[in-house]
C-alpha cells in the first residue's frame, strides 16, 4: 500500500475519532462565539420585533464598540474589577497557602479542619452572598457590632455595604473566605509533593523560616501561583453573583467621581449583565469581546511573568 | 472508546437531537371543534386555584351562550420571571396566546410589537366602542397601564386584571403611647398626619432617635411614585410623531424630590432606604417605624404579628405647595382644603395581554372581559382580597373579611400609572436608585438631581425610542405590504 495512502488513512481515522468533540465544540462554543461577534456589529432597538429581535437588528458597523469605549461607566467597571482583582486574588493566595502551610501537618483533627475550609467553596456564591448580607447587616450583623465595639462604625456610618468606599472590600472579603478552601487544597498537593531533600539541604545551610518560604517554597509553587492567578483574573472578570447578591441587584451605593455618577461595586461582569438583562444584545456582544481582550492581555502579561521555569 | 460504544453514543445523542427537534415543533393539539386558549399566568397558590375555576366557568358561559367549546389551557410561570419567559418564548414562536403581566413591562412588549392592539378588535368594538368608553368602565390607573403610545398612535395593548396600590400604615398603639406629648404640641392622637409638614410634627413627638422613627421611607423607585404622583410629576410626553421626551425636569419634579430630601433628613426617618438597614415593613412590624407607606400585601403579616394599625391616606402636600404648584385634587369629592383631597399613590398590579401569534383574538378577548366583568371581581375580591378592576364591582362589595379593603380602594382612586416608559430597569436601576443614593447620602441637592435624572433619561432611554422611530415605521410599513 503506497505511504501516502496509508497517511490518508490515518488522517481520516484521526479525523473520525476526534469528530464527536468537534461537532460538540462547533455548536456549543464555535457557532455561538462567531454568532455572538456577529450581533456585536448589531443593536437590537426599541421597536426590534419580539418575534424576531436577532432578524430585526440594525446593522450599526462598529458603534457598539465605540460606544463601550467611550462610556465612563465601563471603563469604572473595568478599573473597579482591577481593584477586586487585587483585593481577592493576592490575600486570597496568601490566606489559602497560610492554611495550607498550617495544615500540612500531620496532626488528629487537622483533616476534619481541611475539608471544613473547603466547604464554603462547594457552595453556590449566590447563597454565601446572601449569607454575607446579613453578616453585613448594619444593625444586626456581627460585623456591624466589631465595628462598633471598635468605634470604626463612626467612619462607615451606612453599614459596610452601604458605603461606597466599602462595598467591594466588604465583597471581597467574602469570596476571598469562600475561596480560600480551593487554593489551601492546591497548595497543600504540591507542599506534599516537594522534596524533604531540598529543605534538609536549607536547613543545614542555617536557612530560616522565612528564607526558606522565600527561596524555596514559593519558587516550586510558582505553577499554582500562575493557575489561581489566571484563573482569578477570568473569574473577576466574569465576576457577577456575589455583586448582585451582596448589593441587590443595585450595584452598590452610588458616588460622583467628575460629575458622573457611578456605582461603588459596578464590576465589569455586573455592568455586562445589565446590558444583556435589558435586551442590549449587541452592546452586551461588544462588551464581552472587550472584556475577552483585556483577558487576554492579562494572561500575557501574568504568564511572561509567572511563567514556570524549567 | 471501542467503536460499538462510540456508535451506541452517536445514536443516542441523534435521538436526544431527534426529540428536541420534534418538541420544538411543537404545535397546540386540539380536539376536533375545539378552540384552545393558551393562558400564562404568575399568580400565587390561592389565587391560581381560583383562577382555574374561573376559567373553568369560562368555558361553560362561552358553550351555553355561542355553542361553541373552548379549552382554557392555564400555565402557571413565576410573576417575577414572566416578560424574560416571554421573551425567550417569542424567539422560538411558543408564546401563549394570553399572558397576565406586570403592568410595568407591557410597553416594552408593545413597542416590540408582540401584542394585539385589543381596541381595534371587533369584539372589543361591539362590548365597548371605544377606548374612552371602556376606560370609564374600570380603574383610571389600571387601565391606563394597558395603553402605549407607539409611533404616535395610542392604542390599548392590555386589560387590568388585577390592581394594587399603598397607603400609609399607622401604628395606633404607637401614638397612643405618645398622646400625651401629641396633644401638647397641638396633634390628635387618634389620627394619623394629612400632609407632609403634619408628618414632620407628629415625627418630632414620636422619634426617640436610635429607638424608635416616627417613618421608614423606601428608597426603591416604585415606591416613591407615591411621592411624584403626589407633587404631580410627569417623567415623559410623547409628541404626535411618537418623539419622547423627558418632562422630569421641572418645578413639580423639584418639589417632589426636595419633600423625599426633607423626610430623610429631618431627623424623623429611620434610615429604611439605606441599603441593608431595617426596612420600612420589618421596621413597623419591629416597633422601630410608627408609620410607613405599604400595600394590601402586608395586612395579614401585620394582623398575625398582633400589631394594633390602621391604614389612612397618603399624606397630601401642603396647602401652600398646593397652590404653588396648581396641584389639582385627586380625591373623589374631597374637601378642596384638606390637603388628603391633594394625596395620590401609585398602581402595581397586573395587565392581561393577547400576544401577536394568538389565532382567536377575538375569544382571547372575550376571556378577558369575562374575567374583568362585573360578577368575576366581585368573586375575585370577595374570595381573595383583591381590590376589582371594574368599578361596577366596588359597589355594596362583601368585605367583612377583607375590612382594610375599602381604604385601599379610596386611595386606589387617587392613584396615577406607572408612566409609559419601556426598559424600565434602567429607569430605576441605572437612573432613580444612584441619584436618590447620592441625594439621600448628601452628595447632591434636589437641583442637581432633576438635572442629572433628566439628561439620564434622555441619553440612555428617549435616545434609544427617537433614534429608531424612522426604520420602525418603514418595518411596520413592510409587514403590513407583506
Amino acid at each position: 500500500m503506497p505511504q501516502d495512502h496509508i497517511k490518508l488513512q490515518d488522517d481520516l481515522k484521526a479525523l473520525f475519532f476526534i469528530a464527536p468533540f468537534m461537532i460538540v465544540f462547533m455548536i456549543f462554543i464555535g457557532y455561538p462565539l462567531f454568532y455572538s461577534l456577529w450581533i456585536s456589529f448589531h443593536r437590537v432597538t426599541i421597536y426590534s420585533d419580539f418575534y424576531d429581535i436577532f432578524g430585526t437588528m440594525q446593522y450599526v458597523g462598529f458603534s457598539n464598540y465605540t460606544k463601550v469605549l467611550t462610556d465612563a461607566s465601563f471603563w469604572w467597571s473595568v478599573a473597579l474589577t482591577f481593584v477586586y482583582a487585587a483585593l481577592t486574588i493576592f490575600p486570597g493566595m496568601a490566606l489559602s497557602l497560610g492554611l495550607a502551610m498550617f495544615l500540612n501537618r500531620k496532626v488528629r483533627g487537622f483533616g476534619l479542619m481541611r475539608s471544613g475550609f473547603f466547604l464554603p467553596n462547594v457552595f453556590d456564591v449566590y447563597v454565601v452572598g446572601v449569607i454575607w448580607l446579613m453578616i453585613y447587616n448594619p444593625r444586626s450583623g456581627p460585623v456591624s457590632a466589631l465595628l462598633q465595639y471598635t468605634g470604626l462604625s463612626e467612619y462607615i456610618g451606612t453599614g459596610m455595604l452601604s458605603n461606597p468606599w466599602t462595598t467591594l472590600p466588604a465583597v471581597a472579603l467574602a469570596m476571598i473566605l469562600k475561596n480560600a478552601g480551593f487554593g489551601m487544597i492546591l497548595f497543600l498537593t504540591s507542599l506534599n509533593n516537594m522534596n524533604e531533600s531540598i529543605f534538609e539541604a536549607a536547613d543545614v545551610d542555617g536557612a530560616t523560616p522565612w528564607q526558606k518560604l522565600i527561596h524555596i517554597t514559593i519558587p516550586m509553587l510558582r505553577p499554582i501561583i500562575f493557575f489561581l492567578t489566571i484563573t482569578g483574573m477570568v473569574g473577576t472578570l466574569n465576576a457577577f453573583s456575589e455583586v448582585y447578591a451582596m448589593t441587590d441587584d443595585t450595584g452598590g451605593t452610588s458616588l460622583t467621581i467628575g460629575g458622573i455618577t457611578l456605582k461603588s461595586g459596578a464590576i465589569s461582569g455586573y455592568y455586562l449583565y445589565k446590558a444583556f438583562a435589558e435586551s442590549m444584545y449587541g452592546e452586551a456582544a461588544a462588551i464581552s469581546f472587550v472584556l475577552l481582550v483585556i483577558a487576554l492581555l492579562i494572561s500575557f502579561v501574568s504568564y511572561r511573568v509567572l511563567e514556570p521555569k524549567g | 472508546m471501542s467503536l460499538s460504544r462510540f456508535f451506541v453514543a452517536f445514536v443516542l445523542l441523534a435521538v436526544v437531537v431527534g426529540v428536541t427537534a420534534i418538541g420544538c415543533n411543537r404545535r397546540k393539539s386540539a380536539p376536533e371543534g375545539v378552540k384552545v386558549l393558551e393562558v400564562w399566568q404568575g399568580f400565587n397558590v390561592e389565587e391560581t386555584a381560583v383562577f382555574k375555576d374561573i376559567m373553568k366557568d369560562f368555558e361553560k358561559d362561552y358553550a351555553a351562550r355561542t355553542g361553541q367549546k373552548v379549552e382554557v389551557r392555564v400555565q402557571y410561570v413565576s410573576f417575577n420571571d414572566m416578560f424574560t419567559k416571554l421573551r425567550t418564548a417569542a424567539l422560538a414562536k411558543m408564546t401563549p396566546d394570553i399572558a397576565f403581566m406586570d403592568s410595568i413591562k407591557v410597553t416594552e412588549l408593545a413597542l416590540g410589537r408582540a401584542l394585539v392592539p385589543i381596541e381595534e378588535l371587533d369584539s372589543f368594538k361591539k362590548r365597548y366602542g371605544t377606548m374612552e368608553k371602556a376606560r370609564e368602565e374600570f380603574v383610571g390607573a389600571s387601565f391606563d397601564a394597558g395603553i402605549v403610545n407607539r409611533l404616535g398612535q395610542r392604542h390599548l395593548y392590555g386589560m387590568p386584571v388585577q390592581t394594587t396600590t399603598v397607603s400609609l400604615f399607622w401604628n395606633r398603639e404607637m401614638f397612643r403611647r405618645k398622646a400625651t406629648e401629641l396633644r401638647a404640641a397641638g396633634l390628635d392622637p387618634t389620627r394619623p398626619p394629612r400632609d407632609w409638614d403634619e408628618m414632620l410634627a407628629y415625627g418630632k413627638v414620636l422619634t426617640e432617635p436610635g429607638k424608635v422613627y416616627a417613618f421608614g421611607l423606601h428608597g426603591s423607585m416604585w415606591f416613591n411614585f407615591t411621592i411624584f404622583n403626589i407633587y404631580g410629576v410627569e417623567f415623559v410626553t410623547y409628541d404626535e410623531n411618537g418623539v419622547a421626551q423627558a418632562s422630569f425636569d421641572s418645578p413639580n419634579g423639584l418639589a417632589a424630590l426636595h419633600r423625599i430630601e426633607t423626610i430623610a433628613h429631618s431627623g424623623v426617618e429611620g434610615g429604611a432606604w439605606v441599603r441593608g438597614a431595617l426596612g420600612p415593613e420589618a421596621g413597623f412590624l419591629n416597633d422601630v417605624y410608627a408609620m410607613c407607606l405599604t400595600g394590601p400585601w402586608n395586612v395579614e403579616n401585620f394582623t398575625n404579628a398582633g400589631k394594633d394599625f390602621d391604614i389612612d391616606l397618603i399624606p397630601g402636600p401642603s396647602m401652600e405647595e398646593v397652590r404653588r404648584l396648581g396641584l389639582p385634587p385627586r380625591l373623589p369629592g374631597g374637601d378642596p382644603n384638606d390637603p388628603r383631597t391633594y394625596t395620590s399613590s401609585n398602581v402595581g398590579g397586573q395587565t392581561g395581554v393577547i400576544m401577536r401569534l394568538c389565532e382567536e383574538r377575538d375569544l382571547a378577548f372575550e376571556l378577558l372581559d369575562y374575567f374583568t366583568s362585573e360578577k368575576v371581581q366581585r368573586r375575585w375580591a370577595s374570595g381573595l382580597g383583591q381590590i376589582p378592576v371594574r368599578k361596577a364591582a366596588w359597589e355594596n362589595l362583601d368585605t367583612s373579611k377583607f375590612p382594610f379593603m375599602p381604604k385601599f380602594m379610596t386611595q386606589l382612586a387617587t392613584a396615577k400609572r406607572i408612566p409609559q416608559i419601556p426598559l424600565y430597569g434602567v429607569l430605576e436601576n441605572d437612573l432613580f436608585n444612584p441619584e436618590v443614593d447620592l441625594l439621600l447620602n448628601k452628595g447632591q441637592t434636589p437641583e442637581q438631581m432633576t438635572k442629572r435624572m433628566q439628561d439620564g433619561m434622555e441619553q440612555k432611554i428617549f435616545k434609544r425610542i427617537n433614534d429608531s422611530l424612522e426604520a420602525a415605521r418603514k418595518a411596520d410599513k413592510d409587514e403590513s405590504g407583506s
